[in-house]
């Protein structure tokens, strides 16, 4: 159900006067997106539906604080990253590892057999990488957070966010591998 | 495809994929979050409820403090006590109302004596009076012994009349006569003391000829007293949202709404001592009561629990069960008048302002004496339906009041004196910790007592 907000400019600031109608319809505007980018960071569907609620919650509460040339979207995204990041950091299980050498292997490239697996299946694999090396791929290779944004967000080196990121690209190949292995055979 | 081209082209795969990639949440997890942003909501009122309650609460402090300081140091600062003794001049009438000294009066030596005995300052007036007549007979006596005049000119004279003071103001006694008369009537009023009713602490004695020494006097030892009041009282409530439990639909804006004060009333003794001139400090024994009414429609206060119907009120919920049927119909009116009594132990401080007003602060210890409640419900043929319940569940058997109050004392007899004192009382903590709404009761009173001084 949509009340007529045309202009985000409108909605935010009827959102932050705390219309409850309003906060609906920036809800079902933005929900679907931001709990896709919640199933990507949490292990299991039950954490990324506690990352979305607490990061709605953050967003109503903190609405006001937007800039007015900020994109709500991006803004948003960082909300609901910072809350999985919390989520993580408070099982403190969160471990990064520093360990350099590995960016001198080369990493292959395997997005033909990307292509083949469904949005879910894939989801399901990044979700099954550790913490950490989930984290960093998502913040860097898929929602743009640049090495130096995510040394800072997670209080890392920037050393540590490229080998972490490259340690995810490295299982992630290699679970897509084995999982197009297990299609052929079946 | 190696290195940094290699791993770009497999991010942007990701990012591609997921660019446009939208999960459709439950319904349920809106309504998790839009419960949880109305909480949110409400504790920042709480919140904002606890700060101004901190407030208030810590300015009635810093209040009463600063009044009791500067009762205390009161003494030190009254120019009575430390400045000089006051002289005023013979048959001066002092303008204070119960402070009217006449020459006359002062000169009746004995009879003032005898005042200070009683402390009776009226009945010594009577006998004042009185004794005018026979001191005038001894006056006249003397004047017609020493000048030898008779005694039908005289009569022209007024040597003692209340009115006139002046034994001199006759024509027909000679310088010498004049003298010997003030000396008589001089030897009456040497040096002496003159009790003030009012006052109390006020000694008056003979400066020289002309003139009266005034000057008050520190009161030794501790003046005790008890008092009894009655007072009608208006008793309402602040709500605010518990933020132990989610807010249903028929939560405070309901109650607000819904439910009205009663007027009871409170009634009680107290026992109290002078600390200070201006500050009296008193305890003893109050009985009040706490009381609203309500009529609304069933449905928006009821629901069925195991025992039967619960019933929520702004101070808890109550057991109800109805004489006549097992059930009540959400259409229904339910109507009730809920009288919640405490037994009160009051410590207060009356610091007075003026010598006839004073401020009245402290705490009442509150216990849960009793609850009364009536209950009916009506359906919309006009059927009545009478239940009976066992009393609001939870609700706190102990709690603190702050009390504060304008007072008003008026004197009618040495000992005994009328009290007029509207004051507040609010209760500090919730009526009921685990229902779904704090409720603060406060009474508004004005209390109406006597007083006996007892020394």
């Amino acid at each position: 159900m949509t009340t007529g907000y045309l202009d985000t400019g409108d909605l935010i600031r009827s959102c932050v006067r705390n219309d409850t109608d309003a906060r609906k319809e920036l809800y079902e505007r933005f929900a679907p997106k931001m709990l896709s980018i919640c199933h990507r960071y949490a292990k299991t569907k039950i954490d990324a539906e506690d990352i979305f609620q607490e990061g709605f919650l953050k967003v109503f509460e903190n609405l006001k604080q937007i800039k007015k040339n900020e994109s709500i979207e991006w803004w948003m995204k960082k909300v609901f990253v910072n809350e999985a990041l919390k989520l993580y950091k408070r099982r403190k299980n969160l471990y990064l590892v520093d360990d350099l050498s590995v960016l001198d292997s080369s990493v292959p490239a395997n997005t033909d057999l990307l292509n083949k697996l469904s949005t879910m299946e894939i989801t399901h694999l990044i979700q099954k990488l550790p913490d950490k090396m989930r984290i960093v791929f998502n913040m860097y290779a898929i929602d743009g957070f640049s090495h130096k944004e995510i040394s800072l967000m997670l209080n890392i080196s920037i050393g540590t966010s490229k080998s972490n990121l490259h340690d995810a690209r490295k299982t992630l190949q290699k679970k897509i591998l084995k999982l197009e292995q297990i299609k052929l055979i079946r | 495809m190696t290195g940094g081209s290699s791993q770009q082209e497999f991010d942007d795969a990701f990012r591609k994929l997921y660019e446009n990639h939208k999960i459709n949440p439950d319904d349920i997890l809106w309504e998790k979050i839009d419960s949880r942003l109305h909480n949110v909501g409400l504790n920042h009122h709480v919140r904002i409820i606890k700060y101004k309650r901190f407030v208030i609460v810590s300015i009635a402090a810093a209040i009463t403090g600063i009044v009791v300081m500067l009762a205390i140091n009161r003494d030190i600062r009254d120019p009575h006590k430390l400045a000089e003794p006051e002289i005023i001049a013979r048959g001066t009438v002092l303008k204070k109302k119960n402070y009217v000294i006449s020459d006359s009066e002062i000169s009746q030596q004995n009879i003032i004596k005898d005042s200070v005995s009683k402390n009776n300052y009226n009945k010594s007036l009577r006998k004042l009076r009185d004794q005018n007549k026979n001191i005038s007979e001894k006056i006249k006596s003397i004047t017609i012994e020493k000048t030898g005049v008779k005694n039908e000119q005289l009569r022209k004279t007024c040597y003692c009349s209340p009115e006139r003071q002046s034994p001199d103001s006759t024509i027909y006694i000679t310088d010498k006569t004049k003298q010997n008369l003030r000396m008589v009537v001089t030897e009456k009023i040497s040096d002496i003391l003159f009790y003030n009713y009012k006052k109390r602490n006020s000694l008056i004695e003979r400066n020289d000829k002309n003139s009266y020494k005034i000057q008050k006097i520190k009161q030794t030892g501790h003046s005790i007293f008890a008092e009894a009041y009655a007072a009608p009282e208006l008793s309402y409530r602040m709500l605010t949202a518990n933020s132990k439990y989610s807010m249903p639909d028929y939560g405070k804006p309901y109650f607000n709404k819904k439910e009205k004060p009663e007027i009871t009333y409170a009634t009680g003794v107290n026992f109290g001592v002078r600390i200070r001139d201006v500050l009296y400090l008193k305890s003893g024994i109050l009985y009040s009561v706490y009381s609203y009414k309500f009529k609304t429609e069933a449905k928006n206060i009821i629901s069925d629990n195991f025992n039967g119907i619960y019933v929520y009120t702004s101070s808890g919920a109550v057991d109800l069960k109805f004489l006549s049927s097992d059930s009540l119909s959400n259409d229904s009116f339910l109507k009730s008048s809920i009288n919640i009594s405490y037994i009160n132990i009051p410590l207060m401080a009356d610091i007075y302002i003026k010598s006839n007003y004073f401020l009245d602060l402290g705490i009442d210890f509150q216990m849960l004496a009793g609850q009364n409640m009536n209950w009916q419900a009506e359906d919309y043929d006009g059927n009545f339906s009478s239940a009976i319940s066992s009393g609001v569940n939870n609700i706190k058997k102990y709690g603190i009041s702050l009390k504060i109050g304008f007072g008003s004392e008026r004197q009618i007899t040495d000992r005994l004196s009328v009290l007029i004192n509207p004051s507040f009382r609010m209760l500090l903590s919730s009526l009921n910790n685990i229902a779904p709404v704090k409720s603060y009761p406060y009474a508004w009173s004005i209390n109406a007592g006597v007083r006996y001084y007892f020394n």
